[in-house]
Formats: C-alpha cells, sequence, structure tokens
C-alpha cells in the first residue's frame, strides 16, 4: 500500500510473525525483512521448531485418560448459584404460579436441575476423551452391566438404541453425593458420542416423562422414576435428534 | 457452566504438565485451580472462560513457587524437554506454554498473567532465544559423545 519504506521490523514482530498474530501488510514486511536478514531467518525457523516440538510433545495428554479425582471435583460441588436462584424463584413466585397453571408442561425440580447439570459435566469429562471414554470394552458389557447394578443398588441395563444408529460401547461408574451413578457410553456411525447418565439418589415418586433441559451443548433430555434419575445428553445430536433417543430409551426402560 | 470448565480440563492438565518441573505435580496444580474455580464461580462473569480459568491456575502456580520448601531440584533426564524449559524463568515458561500449547493471543497472555504486553514480548523472545541455544548446546553435546 504505502510507497514509502515500511518500518523497520522489530523483535516482537518477529514474534507476532512466527504466532500469526500481525497484520497482513507487516506480514509481508517481515518476509521481506527475513529474506535480506539470513540470521534472523534462522532464528525465526528455529523458534518455529520448538512450537512444533513442544506441541507434539506435550499433545498426548490431551486424550489421557481423565484422573477420577478431577472429574470428582466438579461432580461433587454444590450448585454454585442456588442461593441467588432461591431468592429469584422466591422473588417472582407468584408470576411463575401462575405461568405454572397455564402450563401443562413439567417445571424441572432442584433436583432434577442438579442432575441435568451432573450429566452435563460427565458428558463433558468423559464424551471428550477419545481413547479411554469407557471403563470396560464391548466385549465385557454384560459384567460391567452387572457390577454397576450391584454398586448402585438397582438393575442398571443398557437399552438397545440401534434404532438412532447407536451402538452400546461401555460405561463407568461415578460419585455422587448420596449414592453413587452410572453412565453408560454409545457411539454412532460418525463417532457421535451420546452418555446416559444414571441417578438413583434423585428418583421421584411420580415419573416425570422425558422432558428437555439444556438447548447449550451438551444437550440433555431428562426423566425422572421411583427408582432412579435418568438424562441422555450429546454434543453432537441435535436437540431433536436427542429427543427421540431419549424417547427410545425411556419406552424401553418404562415399560 | 461447569460442563463447559470439564471440557478445558485435558488443556489445563496439558498446560500444567508442560509447566510443571523439579518433581511438582501437574494434576495437583490442575486440581488446586479447579477447586479455586469451584468456589469462585459465582464471581465469575462469563466473558472470557479460558482466560478465567488460566490465570486461576497461574495464581496457584506462583503460590506454590514461592511455598517451595528449598530441596534440592531433582535431577533431570538430560536432553530433555524438562531440562531445556528448566533454564527459564517461571514467568518465561508461562508465557511461551501460553502462547505455544494454548496459540493465545499476546493481550490475552497479558490479562491471563495480569502483566504489561511488553512483558509478554520481552519474556517470550528471551525464552524463545534461552530453548533455541539451550537444544542446540544439548545437540552438540551428544554429537561429540
Amino acid at each position: 500500500m504505502n510507497p514509502a519504506r515500511p518500518l523497520p521490523v522489530g523483535e516482537a514482530e518477529l514474534h507476532a510473525y512466527i504466532d500469526n498474530q500481525l497484520s497482513q501488510d507487516r506480514r509481508a514486511a517481515v518476509e521481506a525483512w527475513l529474506a535480506a536478514h539470513p540470521e534472523d531467518a534462522v532464528r525465526v525457523a528455529a523458534y518455529r521448531r520448538l512450537a512444533v516440538q513442544w506441541r507434539a510433545a506435550y499433545e498426548p495428554v490431551l486424550t489421557e485418560p481423565m484422573p477420577r479425582e478431577l472429574a470428582a471435583i466438579l461432580l461433587k460441588r454444590p450448585p454454585s448459584r442456588l442461593p441467588r436462584r432461591v431468592a429469584m424463584v422466591a422473588g417472582v413466585g407468584a408470576v411463575i404460579g401462575a405461568w405454572a397453571l397455564l402450563q401443562p408442561k413439567h417445571v424441572p425440580s432442584a433436583a432434577a436441575s442438579e442432575m441435568v447439570r451432573r450429566a452435563a459435566i460427565a458428558h463433558a469429562v468423559y464424551a471428550a476423551d477419545v481413547e479411554h471414554p469407557v471403563e470396560t470394552g464391548p466385549g465385557a458389557n454384560a459384567q460391567l452391566l452387572a457390577w454397576l447394578s450391584e454398586r448402585l443398588g438397582m438393575k442398571v441395563d443398557a437399552p438397545d438404541l440401534g434404532a438412532a444408529g447407536l451402538s452400546f460401547i461401555g460405561g463407568r461408574l461415578l460419585p455422587g453425593d448420596k449414592a453413587a451413578a452410572a453412565l453408560l457410553m454409545y457411539e454412532g456411525p460418525n463417532g457421535q458420542r451420546v452418555t446416559f447418565y444414571w441417578g438413583p439418589e434423585f428418583k421421584q415418586v411420580q415419573e416425570t416423562g422425558v422432558q428437555f433441559a439444556r438447548r447449550d451443548p451438551p444437550r440433555v433430555y431428562y426423566w425422572l422414576d421411583d427408582e432412579c434419575g435418568y438424562a441422555v445428553a450429546s454434543s453432537d445430536l441435535s436437540a431433536h435428534e436427542l429427543q427421540l433417543v431419549a424417547r427410545l430409551a425411556h419406552d424401553q426402560l418404562e415399560k | 457452566m461447569e460442563a463447559r470448565i470439564a471440557e478445558l480440563i485435558p488443556r489445563l492438565r496439558r498446560y500444567a504438565r508442560a509447566l510443571s518441573t523439579q518433581g511438582m505435580q501437574s494434576d495437583d496444580l490442575v486440581r488446586a485451580t479447579l477447586e479455586r474455580a469451584g468456589q469462585e464461580l459465582g464471581g465469575q462473569s462469563g466473558g472470557d472462560l479460558r482466560g478465567w480459568l488460566f490465570g486461576l491456575m497461574h495464581a496457584e502456580y506462583v503460590r506454590v513457587l514461592a511455598g517451595g520448601n528449598g530441596a534440592p531440584p531433582e535431577p533431570l533426564a538430560p536432553g530433555s524437554f524438562e531440562q531445556a524449559i528448566g533454564d527459564l524463568t517461571a514467568g518465561q515458561r508461562e508465557v511461551f506454554l501460553l502462547v505455544t500449547l494454548e496459540d493465545m493471543r499476546y493481550d490475552e497472555v497479558a490479562r491471563t498473567l495480569n502483566v504489561p504486553i511488553g512483558t509478554v514480548m520481552s519474556r517470550l523472545s528471551r525464552a524463545r532465544e534461552k530453548l533455541r541455544l539451550g537444544l542446540m548446546s544439548q545437540a552438540r553435546l551428544r554429537a561429540h559423545k
């Protein structure tokens, strides 16, 4: 653009050039500078190699199995904004009361909200773990379900979600406040992950039917019955697809 | 919010692993960061979640370094990345790793570490030059063996 001689290139710009944080015209100026200053060009090339080496050396950490105690910190934490939410609900109680009368829809209880929160965290923690999402491989699914049933004190079953293109690939035990929870993992043909959370501590006398809970990924649908709370979560499926999955699971478990 | 934090845990672990030297347990750094995040979650205004979490880890890292028990550093495998990065100051390490592993913009690094951007640039420049020279001399040593 500017016909005048470009400003000389400083040390900071060499780094910004390496890190792709330069404007287009300064990029050109740096490239011209490097062509005329071989010592700087050698240095820049070495700095680029450092970045490649360091990224490659630490990349594997991203797919390491998540230590259980790290996930547990988030899973066990009591809901942070509960006091504020309670205050707000009290303040607009009358409005909500009127709204509830007009709505045949289910209003999520505090317990349901807490379960949805945990199901979303568990999904975020474990579904992203491409190589070690489950504790037991598909060969040992029967033993896994028997083991989870024992730990949860109820029969844990993996519903057949083949109609939605999903296969059961395994599961794991999760910490809970009052009782252990379980997470079953399903996978679609293109690697889409769906998790199915079982939380016995969220059981409720009256069965709720399938409810929508979270629009932002991970999306969540859930229901509660007199034995357990259940939640399906996925970041890969649309809300509509996930709803179908939730209905499939619900109809098999609540027959 | 916790789900979004959970998604960032692998990246916090990667950074902590690269940052930790001399016997520091990198998952302890992550654990302390997550616990602090849990306590402060109410005050987090939503904006830049990653910068906030890495900022918490920075505070934790500084705290751990300050509380060092004065034990002599453990010998490191010669020629390793740990040895090369062990020659950097803690601040240089942080800047180099946030830029390299997290692809953070310089202004984000400055906010995360709470230092002026000029400090970010000088630390980055020193870190890269030390690492380059360090790895060169390591290579020379190997060649002479």
